[in-house]
């Protein structure tokens, strides 16, 4: 492992540019559709997208490949994620009982679909969905997106997270929670009905 | 188990991260407890609406845009500097060369070491065969020997 970290970092830069190019390619569709995840809007999921890959790139020397690359990108991302939030004052603002922050914002995502009636319906529920990710703790959201979207592991998103595993289940546990909550606040009739069902 | 810790640790059996026996004591709860076993399925059709998200497609040219980003990181980091540690080391050259003004209003004139006389380096330059004329310190009004070295008398 360590040699080839060593052979990573004495690549000419034409080589590890190509390498790098080559697992963007792979693996930026799904970062991107995590990024939309966590910020809600399709101008920042790209930028920090973005910033997560010239994170990775500049450091790519220290990439250690016992680590799938998606999940290094994960964790890079998700530090990134959390950096702004905190940077922007917006750690702790979002309240399940409080008005939304971002109330309007635009969502605008692909439905496969094939029916109108499903369209609309999965686009009424996809936006909801998206406004209770919104409000949730952004360490909760982070881990529940991991772990529902993504299906990594506890292990694994202890990893990414850089945090233990204990944590982890109870940031899911505790997301999971509010995200119901957030839903059956929202539109009891559809949710409280749905989750009955 | 009682009610509580079986409720924490929902999640974690529906995702199967539990131990074997913590599995079999949290299922074997929920047989006999409505109540648990109603948050259990809230919890699972969460689970279930994450999960059928439809996936996001990227936007058009955004892998070509990340590419060509990518030479920023190919550029050697701009030097950046904290706004605290900016006014911190601006505060700290200023009080430098305040205190440098400071102490040299107040420093004490060299005084000759015997009456009449000048510390033996200044004595060595008079007792020289330069030049030298004796000028008012504009700091501390005494006067003061200097070398005219450019090969005017001032005698």
């Amino acid at each position: 492992m360590e040699s080839k970290t060593i052979e990573r970092g004495a690549m000419v830069a034409g080589a590890r540019r190509e390498l790098f190019e080559s697992l963007l390619e792979q693996t930026h569709q799904q970062l991107f559709h995590l990024a939309l995840r966590l910020t809600g809007r399709r101008a920042d999921a790209e930028d920090l997208v973005q910033e997560s890959f010239v994170r990775a790139y500049r450091f790519f020397h220290r990439f250690d490949e016992s680590l799938p690359f998606s999940s290094w990108l994960y964790r890079i991302m998700t530090n990134a994620y959390i950096d702004e939030m905190r940077r922007r004052g917006r750690l702790k603002t979002s309240s399940l009982d409080g008005p939304h922050p971002e109330t309007g914002a635009g969502w605008d995502v692909r439905d496969d679909s094939p029916s109108p009636e499903a369209v609309v319906l999965s686009h009424e529920m996809d936006a909801d969905i998206q406004e209770a990710l919104n409000c949730m703790t952004p360490e909760f959201r982070v881990a529940v997106l991991l772990a529902d979207m993504q299906g990594l592991s506890y292990e694994e998103i202890s990893e990414v997270m850089n945090t233990s595993v204990g944590t982890v289940r109870s940031r899911i546990h505790r997301g999971r929670k509010q995200l119901k909550k957030y839903l059956s606040a929202v539109n009891p009739e559809k949710y409280d009905r749905m989750l009955e069902s | 188990m009682n009610c509580a810790s079986v409720r924490n640790l929902l999640s974690a059996y529906l995702d199967s991260e539990l131990a074997g026996s913590e599995m079999q004591q949290v299922r074997a709860h929920l047989e006999q407890c409505p109540t648990c076993r109603a948050e259990c399925d809230d919890l699972r059709e969460v689970k279930s609406l994450l999960r059928g998200l439809p996936p996001c497609c990227a936007p058009n040219g955004m892998e070509e845009r990340l590419k060509a980003a990518l030479s920023q990181a190919e550029r050697p980091l701009p030097l950046r500097v904290e706004p605290s540690v900016a006014a911190g080391l601006t505060l700290a050259a200023a009080a430098a060369i305040a205190g440098f003004f400071v102490y040299t209003l107040i420093k004490p004139p060299t005084e000759p070491t015997m009456a009449g006389e000048y510390p033996p380096a200044m004595h060595r330059q008079i007792d020289g065969t330069r030049d030298f004329e004796r000028a008012r310190s504009p700091f501390s009004g005494h006067t003061i020997p200097v070398s005219l070295d450019d090969g005017h008398s001032g005698r």
